[in-house]
């Protein structure tokens, strides 16, 4: 009997170790090599604490969970702000070096030989010393491991990782520092890792360096890519069978020399045939089209969401004052090797006015957009919002000073709702910083409700409130367009900065955007700078234009004097 | 103490060459396919078993050695190219599926090896072990061929990619592989070369390898490790770079004995990569990706 | 008129994995003729030219050339028998020389002891290419990477050249120079064109036939001479 459990504590121990990773790999979607290490961490921490300084093992847990979590953010930033392939070299790296400096430095890990004698857990006189006594300690650890990915990952927090899943630069566009919410998740999955560790070494009494090589690292991979990358109870999944299965091996007569190699064939075998067959993991899916939606029934009225939030968002402008130009760049410039794509271009927006931005394809307009966001550097000009200079931030940092750019190809998250596409482009969540996530649940949930209220106000706007829990993927490209404007005053930004926004649409839905567009500017009082290159509908929306052409600008002033000016057409149109 | 470093640096050029050779081998294959082809340490000992059965088994020459260790490698390259990677990229794989998979192989892989040849190491027969000097500087008959052949090899290669026809296609595909379709090339027939070539040369590197050292199932690893090290530290875009990498870690190993012990030398190279990326992402040459 | 149709495509349904772009597409060719195809960006343009070349294979619907079937022949196939591809952007390889580039562009002919005879043309045409034929395309302005892009094509002699968008980007005389060389391309050497272009004028003017398309259809067909007498082109959009 204690044989089986013995295999459960296993299997709970390596669920969580699962799971930790499944966090970085289905959550980031980077792959890590040296997951192990973590856990040795975790491991080699509690070991030295509880055998050397005679500390409580819960202290040990605590250290070597803290320990990991540094480690693991050290590593990671980085390796995230290149690019995630780094990540690969980066940890292969890490593995191997950590692995060669737990067996070279036996001042510290003892060796080779590893560290024996560790104390089994002990509360309140209660000594967990036996599998079946341990049992229930390792049930609760894996319960509440569990439990933090699961609030982590269906929280705030969790939504903008799936947004970053899908389209980073677009939630880089939204006002999320994706770098930040990446390094945090790699950082909790190593120290959650840590957490296995530390409660195998206690289980065992005894840790030494094989445990935490290569080969386990490529184990735990294995694992995660068997019960399915994102998928919540994969680990558990995955942790039975491959725990699990190697046991009845055993029962198999001639078998007993070759068990080593064999689960190295099996592994190297699941993994290339997962990967070819059904790389979604083996649990059956459900994409559900709709997500049920729980008790939204009163909706608000469309002026009240959204003029309470811009109220407040105005007041608090008009307190800041700020000049009267709500955007302005002078001599904007930017070359990619031998061409030149913008030069040294100004413009001047004034507040609560859409101004347009026209000119002929390869002109430069979506340079221009990209170089203000800060989404491509500049090599020369600035860039200021209402007064203030943003010349070359950060995109994310923008929408603080209340800037927000849309994309000429949308970019709504497809496999997210509609609802929830809104809910990701609100600012300052706090759900979305993890200690607050924590340690202020109501705080969050309250903020949250708020949140709803305001999506589905602006949802109204936009007539999309029937499609609120309908996968935005499942869209027509009109109702699309028509999210991702809600998705954009979502972010209360007061300046916004429009690319095509009726590009390829039926007469019908251009009426709807352009009406739109005027009612945002009229009764939300933001400024808007528009690209657009169907110029009936430029005249129809805009006061004042600005005509681009091979990356310079050319001319401005009211739509119809650029039109008529033959100049220009001779550019638009092409020459005589 | 001059003496020393003397042979230190000629340990260092030895390693140097080695390392050279290793990098250009992955490299071109990642440069040219992007795919994270992380079974090309399997290949390599691969090849060090064939090298060494044609001697052992075969009694041939290890002049044959040489010959067997190439082609075996060139085509279980073309072979993994062709089994495994094209029918993901007919799926449509992503690059992390396809290094799961590619990962999936060489731990299969050298398994396989481990139970056909269990892990007692296994030496090359009739290479000549003369000691050889230059100065006070002590190397073996191995140590010189790897060197010589090394850069032979890195040269050819370099050549052929500048100058000869295929060559130029194979730096086409690596530039835009859209536009090389859009002017016929067989896109798939060009990533076969590429790993037939990768593979074979990095083949080479293993008999000379097993010339110097012996063959065990997990040989590939370490010399694996440090070729895509060099090509990332190199940057990926320029392959003469995944060389330059390669001696610079090639030499720092050496040197890096005079402070550590030889137990650390992973460590070295982690160290510069880890630094060099911080500072400049793109590499030390590489260009920054548009 | 008795000219045979050089290009056919009909019913064309296609687009990028499940996402259908073009909607019962169909357009000719004649032999030497050039054919415009205009729209609003988003409408498909590209995308027919795509699948014409045979880098997108199409849902439905058929690309007859000079009277095969060419609808499931991949790209290589269709450049052996004489259409060639110019891409609206990245249409060169920037890591590679001039030289080189245009090397690459004959790399799959089947004829090939004209290759230096067919260079100096190329040359001739474009001379700025002379001037730089051993630097990295990838240092050329937008202007010469056009040049380039034609030159690839025109180092093939193609019967049908399929180009998309060659004003994007470039100065108006700029533009009037490739404009030129596409007309003298045309004449000099009968090739027929389908020209995807932005800069409605200048397709008006050296196209016989346009066709417009919105939304990933055709909405209509007209010769150059009367769209040209067209006061207000907006509506095409």
């Amino acid at each position: 009997m204690d044989y089986i459990f013995n295999i459960l504590v296993f299997i709970l121990i390596y669920a969580v170790w699962v799971q930790s990773l499944n966090l970085i790999m289905g959550y980031v979607g980077v792959i890590s090599m040296g997951h192990a290490i973590f856990s040795g961490i975790g491991a080699y921490t509690a070991a030295l604490i509880s055998v050397h300084l005679g500390y409580h093992f819960l202290v040990g847990t605590v250290a070597g969970f803290l320990l990991a979590t540094v480690v693991g953010a050290l590593l990671a930033i980085p390796s995230l702000r290149v690019r995630n392939e780094y990540l690969i070299v980066f940890t292969v790296g890490f593995q191997m070096v950590a692995y060669e400096f737990m067996i070279t430095a036996r001042g510290i890990t003892e060796g080779q030989g590893g560290i024996p004698n560790i104390p089994s857990p002990q509360l309140f006189g209660f000594a967990f010393n036996t599998p079946f006594k341990f049992l229930p300690l390792a049930l609760v650890t894996t319960v509440i491991c569990f439990a933090i990915v699961w609030r982590l990952v269906n929280s705030p927090f969790g939504r903008v990782l799936k947004a970053i899943r899908e389209d980073e630069s677009a939630c880089r566009a939204l006002g999320k520092n994706t770098l930040k919410f990446k390094v945090l998740v790699f950082a909790l999955g190593g120290g959650i890792a840590a957490i296995a560790g530390s409660t195998m070494a206690y289980f065992i009494t005894f840790i030494s360096p094989v445990s935490f090589s290569i080969e386990i690292s490529i184990f735990i991979i294995v694992m995660v890519v068997l019960g399915g990358e994102a998928s919540f109870w994969g680990p558990l999944v995955g942790a039975a069978i491959l725990v699990g299965l190697p046991e009845v091996l055993r029962f198999l007569p001639g078998t007993a020399g070759f068990v080593d190699v064999l689960r190295e064939i099996f592994y190297g075998l699941i993994l290339m045939f997962m990967m070819i067959f059904r790389p979604q993991g083996i649990l059956p899916e459900y994409a559900a089209k709709t997500k049920p939606l729980k008790g939204f029934q009163d909706l608000p009225d469309e002026a009240d969401a959204f003029s309470a939030a811009e109220e407040r968002n105005t007041a608090s402008a008009e307190e800041k004052g700020g000049s009267p130009q709500a955007l302005e760049i002078t001599g904007l410039s930017k070359s990619f090797g031998g061409l030149q794509a913008v030069k040294d271009a100004s413009l001047r927006l004034a507040s609560g006015k859409i101004t347009g931005l026209i000119g002929p394809n390869g002109c430069g307009k979506t340079t221009v957009f990209n170089l203000i966001t800060g989404f491509l550097p500049a090599d020369d000009g600035k860039v200021y919002v209402h007064g203030k200079e943003i010349t070359g931030k950060a995109p994310y940092k923008l929408i603080d000073d209340g800037l927000v750019r849309s994309w000429q190809d949308i970019r709504i998250f497809k496999d997210m709702t509609v609802l929830d596409n809104v809910l990701v482009a609100r600012p300052r969540q706090s759900g979305e910083e993890i200690l607050r996530l924590f340690f202020s649940p109501w705080r969050v949930a309250r903020q949250e409700r708020e949140n709803v209220r305001h999506a589905f106000g602006y949802l109204k706007m936009v007539g999309l409130t029937d499609k609120a829990g309908h996968l935005a993927g499942s869209l027509s490209t009109a109702e699309q367009k028509l999210a991702a404007l809600a998705r954009l005053m979502a972010t209360e930004c007061r300046v916004l900065l429009l690319d095509e926004p009726t590009a390829a649409l039926d007469l019908e839905s251009v009426e709807r955007i352009i009406k739109l567009i005027k009612g945002i500017a009229k009764q939300g009082r933001k400024t808007i700078l528009l690209i657009e290159h169907n110029l009936d509908v430029v005249r129809g929306l805009v006061e004042e234009a600005y005509f681009m052409s091979e990356g310079k600008v050319l001319a401005h002033g009211e739509p119809s004097a650029l039109m008529a000016d033959p100049k220009l057409a001779e550019v638009y149109f092409g020459i005589d | 103490m001059r003496i020393l470093i003397i042979q230190l640096f000629v340990n260092g050029l030895i390693t140097a060459s080695f390392y050279a050779l290793a990098g250009v081998t992955w490299g071109v294959i990642y440069r040219t396919t992007h795919i994270f082809h992380f079974s090309h340490h399997l290949v390599f000992s691969v090849a060090g078993y064939a090298a060494i059965l044609v001697t052992t088994e075969a009694h041939l020459p290890y002049f044959f050695s040489f010959f067997a260790a190439v082609a075996v490698a060139a085509l279980l390259g073309c072979g993994i190219d062709a089994f495994l990677y094209r029918p993901l990229r007919r799926r449509g794989a992503t690059q992390a599926t396809t290094f799961l998979a590619s990962l999936g192989l060489g731990t299969a892989g050298v398994a396989l090896l481990l139970l056909a040849f269990t892990s007692s190491p296994r030496r090359l027969v009739g290479f000549p072990t003369k000691v050889l000097s230059i100065g006070e500087a002590f190397f073996s008959p191995a140590d010189l061929t790897m060197t010589i052949i090394s850069w032979a090899m890195i040269g050819s290669l370099l050549f052929f990619l500048a100058k000869s026809k295929w060559g130029k296609a194979i730096r086409a595909v690596g530039s835009n592989v859209e536009m090389a379709r859009n002017v016929g090339l067989n896109i798939d027939r060009i990533y076969l070369l590429v790993f037939a070539i990768g593979s074979g040369l990095f083949g080479a590197a293993a008999f000379l390898f097993a010339a110097k050292n012996v063959a065990y199932p997990t040989m590939g690893i370490h010399p694996f490790f440090m070729s895509f090290t060099a090509v990332f530290l190199g940057g990926v875009s320029s392959i003469p770079g995944h060389a330059l990498a390669g001696v610079i870690l090639g030499f720092s190993e050496s040197l890096g004995m005079l402070v550590l012990p030889g137990e650390y030398k992973t460590m070295i190279a982690f160290a510069i990569l880890f630094v060099v990326i911080i500072i400049r992402p793109e590499g030390l040459i590489g260009m920054k990706r548009g | 008129m008795g000219r045979r149709a050089l290009l056919e495509v009909k019913n064309l349904e296609a687009g990028y994995g499940k996402k259908q772009i073009l909607y019962d597409i169909a357009l000719s060719v004649q032999e030497g003729e050039i054919v415009g195809l205009i729209g609003h960006n988003g409408a498909g343009k590209s995308t027919t030219l795509k699948s014409i070349f045979g880098l997108l294979p199409p849902f439905r619907g058929q690309v007859v050339y000079e009277g095969q079937d060419f609808t499931l022949q991949p790209p290589a196939v269709r450049l052996d028998a004489g259409i060639y591809h110019i891409p609206q952007e990245d249409f060169i390889f920037s890591d590679l020389t001039v030289k080189e580039n245009l090397e690459m562009s004959f790399f799959t002919m089947r004829e090939r002891s004209n290759f230096e005879s067919r260079l100096s043309e190329v040359y001739t045409f474009f001379p700025v290419l002379t001037n730089r034929r051993n630097q990295l395309a990838g240092t050329l302005s937008g202007g010469e990477r056009r040049m380039l892009g034609i030159g690839m094509g025109l180092l093939r002699r193609p019967k049908l050249v399929l180009v998309d968008e060659p004003s994007s980007g470039l100065a108006p005389v700029t533009f009037q120079n490739v404009a030129k060389i596409i007309q003298e391309i045309n004449t000099g050497l009968g090739t027929a064109v389908v020209l995807v272009e932005q800069n409605v004028k200048v397709a008006f003017k050296l196209s016989q036939r346009v066709y417009v398309m919105k939304a990933g259809r055709m909405i209509l067909e007209e010769t150059g001479a009367k769209l040209l007498e067209r006061k207000d082109w907006w509506d095409l959009f």
